[in-house]
């Protein structure tokens, strides 16, 4: 048995859980929700991409058989080069822009509170609603894109900016991009502030400007933040959806089908469900793939005992 | 002067106009909301006239409190029992003694790993044998199970002196007393945030709702305007989506006006790990 504690006082709870099993009590609950909620869809997810089903019709065994469909069709890769598009965009800039407003925002001297809870609005408001707005922002029809545009003689005729494939990706980025920006940010924020304040008085007194002291003093203690924050974006981009379906459809020629939305359309519209779960697969691979990634990069930072995330 | 004034202030400027720029949908939304509906003339965001009949008309149109109940309802019920699910086994992960810890905190973690995405077909499938679709357990019963909630919990728990509970248990407390008695109305802190985080969650739910919910007097909010937007055929009538939209946002924003504090402190200690 393990010994006691000081002065003979017991270990918090062995007392009683020799006679009833307390800690299974409180801790099933979730593990039944893990296991029915995560991992048998997982895991069951997995079988399916080996069998050809159509929700109604027996499950035929097909082998790796999607697999093979979906590396040949030219849909998956038109989704992958779309998610590679939106991915790349949306995470270069949602990460260069927080990296910024963090580090401006830290070396004001006013109005740090206002900013934060500004910037973060966004990322709390409901996809749907924001994305009526965006809607609106960009419609062909009397669209302040448009209006403003027209306003200023930029453009002699109003842009149907979701029905073009490029300014359609634009749109969709710039979406995700306004609605997220704001949590990175505040994650950036927090380790800045977690740095000595000395060091920015300091080299305010010795007159370095904003500049200097964002390249030469905070932009190298956050390195391992933004490794961490970029890879959580990478992660978080891949997986959207909501903003290509409200906004696009996918459209236009598919141009912002990203691959959760072909997985969703595979699965509930077509129901290819073999094939969808093939799609899923590569997907949850590459994400367990940056996932370690991430893991494998906080570990050393972790062990040397500084971390703010503690 | 004025230029060495803006030299001087650069910064300011920029992260003023990047707040208005961040703040000027929200405006579209509640000026668009009030302006009447007039296909002759472009909306403009600064209106001249400001009417309330869209908001009359939206509750016309559409059983807008229907769909605001059902998310009430679903959101509510989300966030009890993922507090309860995730505090309960937070705490026994953190303080009770398990055969192969390592092994539950591992099946915990790991969960952080997977998509949700890879989930979904075998999930609907799953709803589906168990008769719950077109139900909103549907989308309850997934939403209490949270990962990050477990292992928030979890590092609190660990994290707070044993004394406490070592002399609530000499007074013969049993373990669930200890937990609901002493440990659980000390996390209050981060029990609100991690409450306002899964109601916001649940409230905006959009791509499970969307699967799971085909009957229309169960839907939810974000579900209703999506249907609303898609009715329109010719001339989408902006003044009235927005009034749904303004609807659909309202009760977020009150929360976060009374609770933004809490969320993003709660956000910069604990997010970083998700």
């Amino acid at each position: 048995m393990k010994k006691p504690r000081l002065n003979g006082m017991p270990r918090v709870a062995s007392p009683t859980t020799k006679t009833f099993p307390w800690q299974w009590v409180l801790f099933a609950p979730a593990l039944l929700g893990f296991l029915g909620f995560n991992y048998l869809p997982t895991v069951a997810s997995f079988a399916l991409s080996f069998f050809h089903w159509n929700l109604l019709d027996v499950p035929r065994f097909l082998g790796t058989q999607n697999y093979e469909t979906l590396l040949q069709s030219t849909s998956f890769w038109q989704a992958c080069s779309s998610t590679l598009q939106f991915v790349s965009l949306s995470s270069g800039l949602e990460l260069g822009l927080a990296i910024l407003l963090a580090l401006l925002v830290h070396q004001q001297t006013q109005g740090k509170a206002f900013f934060k809870a500004c910037y973060f609005l966004p990322y709390v408001t409901p996809m749907v609603a924001v994305s009526l707005v965006f809607g609106w922002l960009y419609h062909p029809d009397g669209g302040l894109l448009n209006q403003v545009l027209l306003g200023l003689g930029v453009i002699q005729h109003p842009v149907a900016w979701l029905a073009n494939p490029q300014t359609a990706m634009l749109a969709v980025v710039s979406l995700e991009v306004w609605k997220t920006v704001g949590y990175n940010f505040l994650l950036i924020m927090a380790t800045l502030e977690s740095l000595p304040a000395e060091w920015i008085e300091a080299a305010t007194l010795e007159g370095a400007s904003v500049w200097q002291k964002s390249t030469q003093i905070l932009l190298p203690n956050l390195i391992p933040t933004i490794t961490t924050v970029g890879l959580l974006t990478l992660i978080h981009t891949l997986q959207a959806f909501d903003a290509v379906y409200l906004l696009t459809q996918g459209g236009p020629q598919n141009a912002t089908a990203v691959l959760v939305y072909w997985i969703y359309k595979n699965a509930l519209q077509f129901f290819k469900v073999g094939e969808a779960s093939a799609m899923a697969y590569c997907l949850c691979v590459l994400i367990v793939g940056v996932s370690l990634l991430k893991w494998w990069l906080q570990r050393p930072k972790k062990s040397g005992g500084s971390s703010i995330a503690g | 002067m004025l230029v060495n004034f803006i030299k001087k202030k650069s910064a300011l400027l920029l992260l003023i106009s990047f707040a208005l720029l961040t703040l000027l949908p929200f405006w579209a939304m509640v000026v668009l909301a009030f302006s009447p509906f007039d296909l002759s003339q472009p909306l403009s965001l600064l209106p001249t006239r400001w009417s309330v009949e869209n908001f009359q008309q939206v509750h016309q149109t559409i059983p807008l409190l229907v769909y605001a109940c059902n998310s009430f309802a679903i959101a509510i019920l989300a966030t009890v029992c993922s507090l309860y699910v995730s505090s309960t086994a937070g705490y026994a992960l953190a303080r009770l003694p398990f055969k192969h810890k390592a092994v539950w905190q591992g099946l915990v973690w790991l969960t952080l790993m997977i998509p949700p995405q890879v989930n979904i077909v075998p999930l609907f499938i799953l709803m589906k044998q168990a008769h719950l679709l077109n139900t909103h357990w549907a989308i309850i019963l997934p939403a209490c199970i949270s990962g990050v909630m477990v292992v928030l919990y979890q590092q609190w728990f660990a994290s707070q002196p044993v004394a406490l509970e070592e002399s609530a248990q000499l007074e013969g407390a049993s373990v669930w007393q200890t937990f609901w008695h002493v440990c659980f109305p000390l996390s209050q802190g981060l029990t609100i945030t991690l409450g306002l985080g899964s109601f916001i969650n649940a409230w905006n739910g959009f791509l499970w709702p969307l699967i799971v919910l085909q009957e229309d007097k169960l839907k939810t909010l974000p579900l209703a305007l999506a249907l609303l937007k898609e009715s329109f055929r010719d001339a989408t009538n902006w003044p009235l989506l927005m009034a749904a939209a303004c609807v659909s946002v309202l009760p977020i924003i009150v929360l976060y006006m009374v609770g933004q504090k809490l969320l993003i402190s709660g956000l910069s200690q604990g997010g970083i790990k998700e």
